[in-house]
């Protein structure tokens, strides 16, 4: 097992922050430092799962970003920290996705026009216009599928999914994999569009 | 064929945080040791297992499907950091914006059907007989002239009639007009004035104009469409509540919420949203006999009825909705001392109108 020092090895925080970090993953010292490991290792995985060619960057990028909100905030807000990090992992994915401009047919939001918003638009309003706008953003057959995923319906919700996922012919993995993949695109846009109409 | 797999539904208990610490250990293993697994393209790994979980757990809370124990370890476990309740927000406006695509859907399917049949109607008429029937319509010629007045004068009119007038104020006249003779719900709904509600029709009561109350739906929808305010939001959700789409009622009441949570008329229909689902849930259980889990959420539909009821109370003692809401609740469900004492409060502050009378006759029922 690695060292204390080697394992703080590119990161900046003193001693004493990394223990209190460490010991966030697990109270068992020992076993926290195997955590991490472990950890990082995951991270590499998931990082190469997703054909990026810099995978242990990405996932340095995650821990520091992880080890960075962990300082800044109390950890009882953060949650429970692996799934919290693998949320992070999940955003960093995603960023790194975006800087490609166009990669297997996903959009570049920071090239597309958004609604203009007065300075005295509500965020809620701002939200909600981002939305539609980012809903019109998706392809037909796509915005379509999300919607009827969405809606509310009086019989159960899974029988629903399942008849939805038959609907467009999709086995049930491939529909919450799809809806997995719709949310990252909306949320991103959402986001960008956000971030625009607050500049 | 089930949609959670046994993984899927442990993945989904840690995240509340609902496992035991052996369940959290496994779990915690298999995060970080299951990577290597090779597995289908199609076919999500551990870690992509707790992505969807977590996201599905927050599309289940949107869409009010999460069981009354998982709502609670959903607040209190789960959307605890901001990410994930910013999460829920959006997740929450796709559903509002599925239900207003799927309204504006059936209303336009609706009119196309009404269009075809009037086409059909038409295309019986022969070509010849058009032709005549045209020709004796446009000549000579100052007849056109003559038309055109007419039609741009009438056009003129009806624009002057309609525009003059916001979407939201000409659904708000449709609705107070519908329900003016007698209302759906016995209990109060903010803003709408009193009308005799027919107790001995039960639940089928009808004869409201669903013409008119689908036309103000729309204008409604048109107006969130245009310009989303909680004005409108709260318009719709009243009417939906009226209409008992309660869950959609239920929705865009929250979504307002959000907006302005200390808004008292909001609580106080949110709060008589739980009340009748409550009572719908209840009479089902009564009916069918059922118990157990049932009964928990329907304990927990009440409890919320009653939160909202008195947060509303708490943020403006006078609001007359959700004072008689609140003793009808607890008369509905035999809490006597606490129905007596609230409506005792409610003519105490509303001693004259025909609300008063309905509460005096409860009053006196329930001595």
């Amino acid at each position: 097992m690695k060292s204390l020092p080697e394992l703080m090895k590119n990161r900046s925080m003193t001693e004493e922050e990394f223990k209190r970090f460490l010991n966030w993953l697990d109270v068992d010292r020992e076993f926290a430092a195997q955590t991490y490991e472990k950890l990082r290792r995951r991270l590499i995985v998931y990082f190469i799962k997703r054909q990026c060619s810099a995978a242990e960057d990405l996932s340095d990028t995650v821990l520091n970003a992880a080890m960075e909100h962990f300082l800044k905030q109390n950890a009882l807000l953060l949650g429970q920290p692996l799934p919290y990090i693998f949320g992070i992992a999940r955003n960093v994915y995603r960023q790194h996705l975006n800087k490609q401009i166009s990669l297997d047919g996903d959009v570049d939001w920071q090239r597309l026009s958004f609604p203009d918003f007065s300075e005295e638009t509500s965020e809620k309003e701002r939200r909600s216009v981002c939305l539609r706008a980012c809903l019109g953003e998706l392809k037909d057959q796509d915005r379509q599928l999300f919607l009827l995923y969405y809606l509310k319906k009086n019989e159960a919700l899974d029988e629903y999914r399942i008849r939805l996922a038959a609907q467009f012919g999709l086995t049930i993995n491939a529909l919450r994999l799809k809806m997995m993949r719709l949310r990252d695109q909306l949320r991103s846009c959402i986001t960008t569009c956000q971030q625009k109409a607050e500049a | 064929m089930n949609w959670y797999s046994e993984d899927d539904k442990l993945l989904r208990r840690y995240l509340l945080n609902d496992v035991t610490a052996e369940e959290r250990r496994l779990v915690e293993g298999r995060l970080l040791n299951d990577g290597d697994v090779q597995t289908a393209e199609e076919e999500p790994d551990f870690v992509d297992r707790l992505l969807l979980a977590e996201d599905e757990l927050i599309d289940d809370h949107a869409l009010g499907a999460l069981s009354e124990r998982e709502r609670v370890l959903f607040d209190s476990n789960f959307a605890i950091n901001s990410e994930r309740r910013q999460k829920l927000i959006i997740a929450e406006g796709v559903v509002a914006q599925a239900a207003a695509d799927m309204e504006l859907r059936s209303l336009n399917r609706d009119r196309e059907q009404v269009d075809s049949q009037a086409e059909r109607s038409e295309g019986d008429t022969s070509i010849d007989v058009k032709i005549e029937w045209l020709h004796r319509l446009f000549f000579p010629s100052w007849k056109i002239v003559v038309y055109a007045t007419i039609t741009l004068a009438l056009g003129l009119g009806i624009w002057r009639l309609f525009k003059s007038e916001p979407d939201l104020v000409r659904a708000r006249k449709e609705i107070r007009q519908v329900y003016s003779f007698k209302r759906p719900l016995e209990i109060r709904i903010s803003g709408y004035e009193y009308a005799m509600f027919p107790k001995t029709l039960g639940e089928e009561q009808g004869g409201f104009d669903y013409v008119a109350l689908d036309r103000a739906e729309r204008f409604l929808l048109d107006e969130l469409a245009k310009q989303p305010t909680v004005e409108t939001q709260h318009e719709l959700g009243r009417l939906y509540l009226a209409r008992k789409k309660f869950d959609q009622a239920e929705a865009i009441l929250q979504l307002a919420l959000q907006a302005e949570p200390n808004n008292a008329s909001l609580h106080a229909d949110l709060g008589a949203v739980f009340f009748e689902k409550w009572e719908r849930q209840r009479s089902a259980r009564s009916t069918s006999g059922q118990s157990g889990e049932q009964n928990t959420e329907s304990d927990g539909l009440k409890q919320r009825s009653i939160n909202h009821l008195t947060k509303a109370l708490s943020l403006d003692g006078s609001l007359r909705e959700a004072r008689f809401n609140l003793a009808l609740l607890y008369q509905t469900s035999n809490q006597i001392p606490q129905a007596l004492e609230e409506w005792e409060k409610y003519l105490k502050d509303d001693p004259a109108s025909p609300w008063a009378e309905e509460a005096e006759r409860n009053l006196r029922m329930l001595k």
